[in-house]
């Protein structure tokens, strides 16, 4: 009985899974009855593997004491290409493990923005009997921001899932959308326009979905817009769809995104009390850092950062307190120096400093 | 011994690679508990499984030596870190028995309709490819492939006379032709789950599987390490389904600090995983059975974690009167010995017709706490909490608008003010204005 969990000693740490094994699977497959070249053998051990796979398992796979999965096909008595002893192809079988964890995901309320109720309803079926790995209610994500998403929405999951379809097809959409804050300020603006999507990004923190998009005016591109997915009010299918390959146009909105980022990084001391060294570090994990320690027991932190997210950093920062110092770059530090002596002042007025 | 790629137990590098990680800066005389040779290998390791996603920077420093391991998950398709879970080591017989058995027992038609026995199956071997084997090892593994320990389950066996038949899992087999058949939906199912749901390494196994890319999204606030901890938690999640008993071995914070070599072992039931989207930590709350109270542990701290047995009921009939009560009167992480609450207020300087966005984050970041307007521009913000302290780093985050500080917890609200004067002397050529 799957079912049955009591006893188990699951394992995410499984040769099963391994890559060595997920390499074998290729070569079999590749080589099949017709063969591979050494060369296309080594190159593809070099490409698949970690760093130094080839040399531990070519001699496995071509020495003469290895493993007996491939064996030479010769021409005119010369060895030329190795081909697969197996009959076949083998697949590896879908594990318990994976079955569990794809229950649980099922039933998460974003699934059904990426799977039609028919596709979801057939996958329940499947994974009948299979006992989630987990339930929803195990973990708690205290604080997660409250105005996420609206995944259950049904509006909002048709949005999606036009959204999602246009970013496979590269084909355009006409949005309508609310205008997001305008110097700190919200505004009851809509805008309208056509633009193809590129890539959706997912926020943890925020629980929401922006969606990064070439903004076309008059068939022409005019520029990258970011769309928070939640607030758009329409999106309508259009005939535009996108000229270039799609590798080429991913490479061009990495290379923007990149021009996004601070000029120069944060720079910050961090001093070892109320331990945080650690809780920054690990706070500031998820950006580009560079990290040294410093005689005097402190920690220096670089950060980069997209510059949109500069007010985000900063506020985050100054949630350390004193434990960490701003040491630059100039612009930065004159932000955190205003604030600083702007909280100085409203204690001195209320009597508090 | 020579250096090798592969390791048995995901523990060994667990730790340096979360260190390597977040520290970014340690050198080989940090990690004080491991021989040089020891460092030098698992750092050789880790560049050999991450090489392709991380840059290492060699820097002379006063200290020797320093590696940097820096990434920007926005940037990244799928976690680098499932990579180290591809890393376990194997014997001949394992590797070769998988593939063998796997195209026999899926190409080949069975002698009988039930499956084949692990007898005819050595035999096969034998006659069809030339690989000998004795009966007990290929049985071995049939029982290992079948069993649902680890969680594989390849396999299913049935009996038949006094033969044990085995054959493929059919439930697999459908669900992989499902998903074979759907793979244009499911790529991007899976590659968002599989960064963002716990144990999400299943879901690369999936997409390796598959055969499947991520062309499609990026995560932002995206904390890559928590998967490094995902081995141990499954353990952890078993006992929370189960209410069992638990120990849990950690290695706190203050006895890395202190260098000192014994960790703590508690027991007690799992109750609950909690998960910080913000500062990136994830903890374990347990009941310990001794003292009769709600400890929380960082995940990441945790060296072991095994079941007991089952949790005797009264002790259970305990735990439910208060630990949900408990929960919900935490900030954060910090659970008090009894559902204690401490009351705290804050006043904020917010323009009301500019700054509604400040507004706005009073309520989305505010974790339900209460919201009044108590003067032109100026709003309170209070809450009953079971640690005033947990609030704190929020609190500071408003630094530049907060007027006013109140509450229960006065040592606290004292501190907040000598905080503020020490950024003071720290800034204090500072130019500001409203």
């Amino acid at each position: 009985m799957e079912t049955e969990k009591e006893g188990n000693k699951m394992e995410l740490f499984s040769e099963v899974f391994g890559a060595y094994y997920q390499m074998v699977y290729q070569l079999l497959r590749l080589c099949g009855q017709e063969g591979l070249t050494r060369e296309k053998i080594v190159r593809l051990a070099g490409r698949t593997g970690f760093g130094e796979t080839s040399v531990y398992l070519l001699p496995k796979l071509l020495g003469e004491d290895g493993w007996p999965f491939l064996e030479q096909l010769f021409q005119e008595g010369q060895p030329v290409r190795w081909k697969s002893r197996l009959g076949r192809p083998v697949k590896r079988p879908v594990t318990l493990l994976e079955r569990q964890w794809l229950s649980a995901a099922i039933s998460d309320p974003r699934a059904p923005l990426f799977l039609s109720r028919e596709l979801l309803g057939r996958l329940e079926k499947a994974l009948e009997g299979v006992a989630p790995l987990y339930r929803q209610g195990d973990f708690r994500y205290f604080d997660r921001y409250l105005d996420g998403d609206p995944y259950d929405s049904s509006a909002y999951q048709k949005i999606f899932r036009r959204v999602l379809t246009a970013l496979e097809e590269g084909r355009a959409l006409e949005i309508r959308f609310q205008a997001g804050p305008h110097g700190g300020m919200e505004v009851s603006r809509t805008h309208r326009g056509v633009y193809i999507p590129l890539q959706l990004e997912f926020s943890e923190k925020d629980d929401k979905f922006r969606v990064y998009c070439k903004r076309l005016n008059h068939g022409r591109f005019a520029g990258y817009a970011v769309i928070n997915l939640g607030r758009i009010l329409e999106a309508f299918p259009r005939a535009e769809v996108c000229e270039q390959d799609k590798k080429k146009e991913l490479g061009l909105l990495r290379q923007w995104i990149a021009r996004q980022k601070c000029a120069e990084p944060a720079e910050v001391e961090i001093s070892p009390e109320r331990n945080g060294i650690e809780r920054f570090l690990v706070e500031f994990s998820t950006f580009e850092k560079e990290s040294w320690m410093e005689p005097n027991g402190c920690c220096r932190v670089k950060i980069w950062y997209p510059r949109s997210d500069e007010t985000e950093v900063l506020i985050r920062i100054l949630g350390f307190g004193p434990v960490v110092r701003v040491l630059g770059p100039p612009y930065f530090l004159k932000q955190v120096k205003e604030r600083v002596a702007m909280q100085a002042r409203r204690l001195e007025r209320t009597g508090l400093s | 011994m020579p250096f090798q790629e592969l390791i048995k137990s995901f523990d060994r590098i667990r730790g340096y690679m979360r260190d390597f990680f977040i520290y970014g800066c340690k050198t080989r005389s940090d990690r004080e508990e491991a021989s040089l040779r020891t460092y030098d290998n698992e750092r050789r390791r880790i560049e050999s499984y991450l090489g392709d996603y991380m840059c290492f920077r060699l820097r002379e420093g006063g200290r020797g030596k320093r590696v940097w391991l820096s990434m920007e998950s926005a940037a990244l398709e799928r976690n680098p870190f499932y990579q180290a879970y591809r890393s376990k080591s194997f014997t001949d017989n394992d590797i070769i028995l998988h593939f063998y058995l796997l195209e026999a027992l899926s190409a080949l038609e069975p002698p009988q309709e039930e499956g084949w026995t692990a007898g005819q199956l050595t035999d096969l071997l034998s006659q069809r490819y030339g690989l000998c084997f004795d009966v007990q090892t290929v049985r071995g593994k049939l029982r290992e492939y079948e069993s649902l320990e680890k969680g594989l389950c390849l396999l299913a066996s049935e009996k038949h006379g006094k033969s044990l038949c085995y054959r493929l899992n059919r439930e697999a087999e459908e669900l992989s032709a499902l998903l074979e058949e759907r793979r244009g939906e499911m790529e991007d199912f899976l590659a968002f789950f599989s960064e963002v749901l716990p144990f999400g390494a299943a879901g690369s196994y999936l997409m390796e599987r598959g055969g499947y890319s991520n062309p499609h999204i990026r995560f932002k606030h995206h904390f890559l390490s928590h998967t490094l901890d995902d081995n141990l938690l499954l353990s952890i999640i078993e006992g929370i389904a189960s209410k069992s008993l638990m120990e849990v071995v950690n290695y706190s914070r203050r006895q890395r600090s202190q260098r000192d070599p014994r960790p703590l072992v508690c027991t007690g039931v799992p109750v609950a995983i909690l998960v910080s989207v913000q500062t990136g930590r994830r903890y374990l709350v347990l009941y310990g059975d001794k003292r009769k109270k709600l400890h929380s542990f960082r995940l990441d701290y945790i060296r072991s974690a095994k079941i007991l047995g089952p949790c005797p009921p009264e002790f259970l009939e305990q735990l439910r009167l208060y630990a949900e009560e408990s929960l919900n009167a935490a900030w954060g992480a910090s659970i008090s010995w009894r559902p204690r609450r401490e009351y705290f207020s804050m006043e904020l300087y917010i323009d009301e017709k500019r700054e509604k966005y400040i507004l706005n984050r009073l309520m989305r970041e505010g974790r339900g706490g209460e919201i009044q307007q108590v003067g032109v521009n100026r709003f309170r913000y209070s809450i009953e909490t079971a640690d005033t302290n947990e609030l704190m780093e929020w609190v500071k985050s408003f630094t530049g608008r907060i007027c006013k500080l109140d509450g229960s917890n006065r040592q606290v609200i004292q501190r907040f003010y000598r905080d503020m004067k020490r950024m003071e002397e720290l800034y204090g050529d500072g130019e500001g204005g409203e």
